[in-house]
């Protein structure tokens, strides 16, 4: 004990002086929760946009009144500055008249106007269908005839999907920081202590292996929960100041709810420290260390996205996977998973944070790791 | 004491060591000679049982580092070729480190370093970081790390690189002070002049084995030369002989 804790201060002085890692390691509690609400505002402003489309006629287009008139109805106004136009055939009116089908083309750049464009051509349509139903009736024919089924598109979710994506965006987000925040920390404390020659000097010292593995490890978990926290409660803050009700997401957005997400990363936490660790000391350098790394902190973005987009199918108790539906319990009061998940869940971080704890000491004693980067 | 017999050590197809064997006493300074890759800091790092030897037995005041790793090393300063300083950490607490290790707290803690802050004159630079410090000035401070507890035994592998003749003198004269004390001191060097002034005894490696052993007048004699350079030279190309 006496040797891990002198161990743990050489350690925590060491890391908490390299301020450029530090910065690095809580820019991302920083500027992650920035872009999320960044995107949640817009994506509000967005489903909050219910003004009508205004347009102008393409040149040379034709421009029948009684289309027109329709749209006007609907509130639905030329402007000259409009950013879509109409470009409507010289031959509308005699197709209309002759009880053909009439070609008109929505012209706008979508990526500015999708929305717009949208509710032209619904608007289109909707003129379409009353033109269509007075057709059938100068035939004799009900409209209902001609519509046997009508599908109807009723949502239960009180989030919207798009809404629903952005809420797992961040929860995954949330689950990354300690893949990112810790990682410079781990890499140099492992593969830059070895590229600067400073294992050899503590591997003379009468300090058991153990204790400075150890230690190596309390520091990256400390900084690694301290970074999860900072970026938990920082994302929750500034969500907070944004108009997610608006997309009708309900959030707990408070410093308990901050906690409990937090506590709920501590096993994974530790798994990724240890794992960053032994990435590092099986790397010859800094750099290289660095590289796997990255590579590494893929591995929740990929398990995340794949989550993501395929949709629910309940808690599985493997780590990361276990964390992204969890966190929506204190997050958007989910269901909380069963306590026999969460202990999978965590005894399979643990015991590989055990493993790559382990692996650490071994690698301690090969003296290759003492070899000419 | 130090001693070391057989030892024998290859990194995949390279032989490092192949028969090495010496003692280095206590109260005398012993000095392992021999040219780049002769398989001195193989032989220094298996003492310090940072390397398993092949073959062969390495112990530290008859302990072997393999076995009692921390006992052997509680008798131990090892002062490594590449120093391995923190560049984070001041000089002071390089120090407090290797002191704390090695059991001191308290008021003797702080007397051990402030004690080898004034034998290494590090005074001017006690309380600043490494990072930037001059090739003497990381000596010292690696030396003093090595010291700050008085083991009872002291490797130093080429402690006079990069050191002025200040710093030169500064060492030599700690040395001879730290072997009046009693301590077994084991180093590695290339300096001529140095070795043999200080050196009590000289272990010759070449080739990776044991060339010849003896006081410096020993291996002269036994190489038949005037000078130490002529007769590290000559021994180094000559089958093994021991002069003691």
């Amino acid at each position: 004990m006496r040797t891990f804790t002198i161990a743990f201060w050489k350690e925590w002085v060491t890391a908490i002086r390299e301020r450029r890692e530090l910065a690095s390691a809580f820019a991302y509690a920083l500027a992650g929760p920035l872009l999320i609400a960044l995107l949640i505002t817009n994506t509000a402003r967005e489903a909050a946009d219910t003004s009508p489309p205004t347009w102008r006629f393409c040149e040379s287009s034709a421009a029948p009144a009684p289309l027109v008139a329709a749209l006007e109805s609907k509130g639905i106004l030329q402007a000259a500055d409009a950013e879509l136009c109409l470009d409507i055939p010289a031959t509308y009116e005699a197709d209309i008249a002759a009880g053909r089908t009439a070609g008109i083309v929505i012209v706008a750049d979508l990526n500015a106007a999708e929305k717009q464009a949208r509710k032209m051509k619904a608007a289109l349509e909707a003129y379409g269908d009353t033109l269509r139903n007075e057709r059938l009736a100068v035939a004799g024919l009900a409209p209902e005839a001609a519509t046997p089924i009508a599908a109807e598109l009723r949502n239960t979710s009180p989030v919207g999907v798009l809404a629903n994506r952005l809420v797992g965006a961040l929860i995954l987000f949330l689950i990354c920081a300690p893949f990112f925040v810790c990682q410079s920390t781990a890499i140099d404390a492992t593969a830059g202590e070895r590229e600067r020659r400073g294992l050899e000097p503590m591997l003379t010292l009468p300090m058991p292996r153990l204790s400075l593995i150890l230690a190596k490890f309390a520091i990256t978990f400390v900084i690694g929960i301290a970074g999860a926290f900072a970026t938990i409660a920082i994302s929750l803050l500034i969500i907070r100041k944004t108009p997610i009700a608006d997309l009708g997401v309900v959030m707990s957005l408070d410093v308990k709810t901050a906690l409990i997400a937090t506590a709920m990363l501590i096993p994974l936490t530790a798994a990724v420290e240890a794992i960053q660790m032994a990435i590092g000391l099986w790397s010859r350098t800094f750099k290289e260390g660095q590289t796997y790394a990255l590579l590494f902190a893929f591995t929740p973005v990929a398990l995340g996205f794949g989550a993501l987009m395929g949709g629910g199918g309940g808690v599985k108790p493997w780590p990361v996977m276990f964390e992204i539906e969890a966190m929506k319990a204190p997050l958007l009061g989910a269901p909380w998973p069963d306590v026999t998940g969460f202990a999978i869940a965590a005894g399979l971080s643990l015991a590989i944070a055990g493993l790559a704890l382990g692996s650490c000491i071994w690698r301690l004693r090969d003296e290759k790791l003492l070899a000419e980067s | 004491m130090i001693e070391v017999r057989g030892l024998a050590k290859t990194y995949g197809a390279v032989q490092a060591v192949s028969d090495v064997s010496l003692t280095a006493g206590n109260a005398a300074i012993t000095t392992l000679l021999g040219g780049n890759g002769s398989g001195k800091t193989t032989t220094l790092r298996a003492i310090a049982g940072l390397i398993r030897p092949d073959a062969g037995a390495t112990t530290i005041d008859g302990v072997d580092a393999r076995h009692d790793r921390i006992r052997a090393l509680k008798r131990l300063g090892f002062f490594a070729d590449r120093f391995g300083l923190y560049p984070r950490l001041t000089v002071r607490e390089h120090l407090e480190l290797s002191a704390a290790v090695h059991g001191l707290a308290g008021p003797s803690l702080a007397n051990a370093v402030q004690h080898t802050i004034t034998l290494l004159d590090l005074g001017s630079i006690a309380d600043r970081r490494t990072a930037g410090m001059s090739q003497g000035q990381q000596v010292k401070c690696a030396l003093g790390r090595a010291i700050v507890h008085r083991p009872a035994n002291l490797i130093l592998d080429e402690p006079t690189r990069g050191l002025d003749i200040f710093a030169v003198r500064l060492l030599r004269d700690l040395l001879k002070r730290l072997r009046g004390e009693g301590l077994c001191i084991l180093m590695s060097s290339h300096i001529m002049a140095e070795v043999a002034e200080l050196s009590d005894a000289i272990t010759l490696i070449a080739h990776g084995r044991t060339a010849a052993t003896g006081t410096p007048a020993d291996i002269c004699a036994l190489a038949g030369t005037s000078t130490l350079e002529d007769a590290i030279v000559a021994l180094s190309t000559a089958p093994q002989r021991n002069a003691a």
